[in-house]
């Protein structure tokens, strides 16, 4: 169970300025979704909170730590990190590919338990059935699973994802936020950047809306109106409800 | 009745992992027969006892000279060659992202090769000296080695600079390496111009790739290299796995990319150096063997760093029976017999690349 607590943080791409002193806490036991138009800052925010982004200014602190002060491998065991986008070279079957989550905790091969944990992984996500198989060879729904479990197998309270859904189809996009949605409840402490905000509506507990590197909006759903997503989105926004009264949002373009 | 269980994913992992230990081994004992066989075989054919005799009961005959001072010397050389070379590789492949990354394609050889010719130019030509206990002779042979090392480390951060500037794409690279070839073959080319006829003979005749040039000092010092540098990478091999996913997947379990790719291409580089600076360009080794280990054994680079020392060390000693066999009594360089036969097998890789 821990807590991400972003004080402050600024972070500039040489001269061009991503974050603008964002301040935010991550709850465990929630499912946040990082949204705000392409730019806004919501994927430097992630690699700030992982250290990917080295040299921001502000604090962040993962439970008590200083994440200044981990090093790679001690955050290794914290927080595990689904990138955008991932093309192997060379490829390896999706039993490896889950098995890497173990790294941090490896010092020459795999342990009893690092391979227990990757069986158990592959069973809850039903993905033992192709185990051998390289991990070019299946479909983009099936490969973004893997990368969650290996993410899973990492074991660490924190799962940070950039875009996890983005190019996914109906059925794998519902499986995946199911997934993440479960974890969550179970006391994970999930942070996802996406762009289907009803899909993030259906599913995630905690919205951080960010616009120009500042954040809009931080908090549940029931203060997410029309206002805020047309000023976050430069959208024209109304709201209406589905057959279950689940409140969803359609769009269109604004002059 | 019972369904027949399947095999839960970490047993059939762990089935797919004896057949790796399976092709190491095999191809470890593959290497020691050839072994015995170089060291059998030749102008004078030696019986096993005899090679024994001469390794282990010094009685100075003839036998004893051609194994200790003729054999031995050029079939560990193929052995050191070949297994730096895959290794440096396999090893280049895996942290540049790069299916056509080797000590050659990037250019490196011919840095390494620059330096060589550089330092031989500039000390004289330690080949030409008297042999024996020299300390000068050494000195030279590790400031050619030296200075190999230097200029394979500058192209290799040249294509660094590069791909970073750029970004490491297949294309950028093997442009990259294409820059760097034909600039310091000019170089080389340069340093031909200027060299009398005596150092222009060693140079070209250092460019062929050539195991003659062994001595057991040379050995000793290329030990030196390789043992280290391959325990550092079979210490590190999880952390290749984790760069083939993805630099952000590989930060994320906790490797320092940058620093971990930087460390790998300067020892790959010392690696390419320590061969390249005593014995010249042995070209497609490190290409090869690499691609012929991931179609057989798949990707793991748990075995693909120790089996490509294996496998590098097995198509060496091959070549090198080949250079000393096809067109006996003459020696061809086994430089020339690795492009040879390496060419057509990365046609055939490029064409099996393609078909998936």
């Amino acid at each position: 169970m821990i807590q991400i607590t972003v004080k402050d943080v600024a972070y500039a791409y040489g001269r061009k300025q991503v974050l603008r002193g964002i301040s935010h806490v991550f709850e465990p036991g929630t499912f946040t979704a990082i949204m705000g138009k392409n730019g806004s800052g919501k994927t430097t925010l992630l690699h700030c909170i992982n250290k990917m982004a080295a040299g921001f200014s502000g604090e962040i602190h993962l439970g008590a730590s200083d994440v200044r002060r981990l090093t790679l491998e001690e955050l290794a065991q914290v927080t595990a990190f689904v990138p955008q986008g991932q093309d192997a070279v060379f490829g390896s079957s999706v039993f490896e590919t889950v098995l890497l989550g173990r790294l941090p905790f490896m010092t020459w091969a795999p342990s009893e338990t690092d391979y227990q944990i990757v069986d158990e992984v592959l069973a809850a996500l039903q993905l033992q059935h192709f185990s051998t198989t390289d991990i070019r060879h299946i479909s983009g729904g099936e490969r973004q699973k893997v990368f969650i479990a290996r993410a899973i197998a990492q074991k660490t309270p924190v799962i940070l994802l950039d875009e996890p859904v983005t190019y996914l189809d109906i059925k794998h996009q519902l499986e995946i936020m199911t997934l993440l949605q479960e974890l969550a409840q179970r006391g994970y402490n999930i942070v996802m950047v996406v762009h289907d905000l009803n899909l993030a509506l259906t599913f995630c507990s905690r919205f951080l809306f960010l616009k120009n590197g500042n954040v809009v909006y931080g908090g549940d759903q029931s203060q997410i109106n029309e206002a805020l997503v047309e000023s976050v989105f430069e959208v024209g926004a109304s709201t209406m409800r589905d057959a279950t009264g689940r409140r969803l949002f359609s769009f269109e373009v604004k002059d | 009745m019972n369904e027949p269980k399947t095999p839960a994913a970490s047993v059939l992992y762990r089935r797919s992992l004896r057949k790796r230990y399976l092709f190491v081994g095999i191809a470890l004992l593959l290497t020691v027969l050839l072994l015995g066989l170089g060291i059998t075989t030749g102008a004078m054919n030696l019986s096993l006892p005899e090679v024994w005799n001469a390794l282990f009961h010094r009685s100075g005959s003839p036998g004893e000279h051609i194994v200790l001072n003729l054999r031995l010397p050029r079939l560990l050389a193929a052995v050191a060659s070949g297994g730096a070379l895959a290794l440096a590789g396999a090893v280049m492949q895996i942290v540049l992202r790069n299916p056509l990354g080797s000590p050659f394609t990037l250019g490196i050889s011919n840095a390494a090769a620059f330096g060589a010719a550089l330092a031989y130019l500039l000390l004289g030509n330690p080949a030409l000296k008297p042999a024996g206990p020299d300390t000068w002779l050494g000195l030279q042979n590790a400031l050619v080695t030296v200075s190999a090392f230097v200029w394979a480390a500058l192209g290799s951060l040249f294509v660094i600079f590069v791909s970073r500037k750029k970004g490491a794409t297949p294309e950028n690279m093997i442009l990259t390496g294409i820059i760097v070839n034909t600039f310091f073959m000019a170089l080389t080319s340069v340093l031909q111009f200027l060299a009398d006829d005596v150092q222009l003979g060693s140079i070209v005749f250092w460019t062929f790739g050539d195991l003659s040039k062994s001595t057991w000092n040379t050995l000793l010092l290329q030990a030196l290299v390789i043992v280290p540098v391959f325990l550092y990478f079979l210490k590190h091999n999880l952390r290749f796995n984790a760069l083939d996913a993805g630099d952000q997947v590989a930060g994320s379990l906790g490797i320092n990319v940058h620093r971990f790719r930087m460390h790998c291409i300067l020892l790959t580089s010392l690696l390419t150096a320590s061969i390249v600076a005593f014995y010249g360009i042995i070209a497609f080794v490190g290409l090869i063997i690499p691609h012929i280990i991931r179609i057989l054994i798949g990707n793991d680079a748990r075995f693909l760093v120790p089996a490509s020392l294996v496998l590098g060390t097995m198509f060496m000693l091959l070549c090198d029976m080949l250079s000393r066999s096809l067109f006996s009594p003459l020696v061809i360089p086994v430089g020339i017999v690795t492009s040879i036969l390496g060419a057509p097998l990365f046609v055939l890789l490029l064409i099996k690349g393609n078909k998936r």
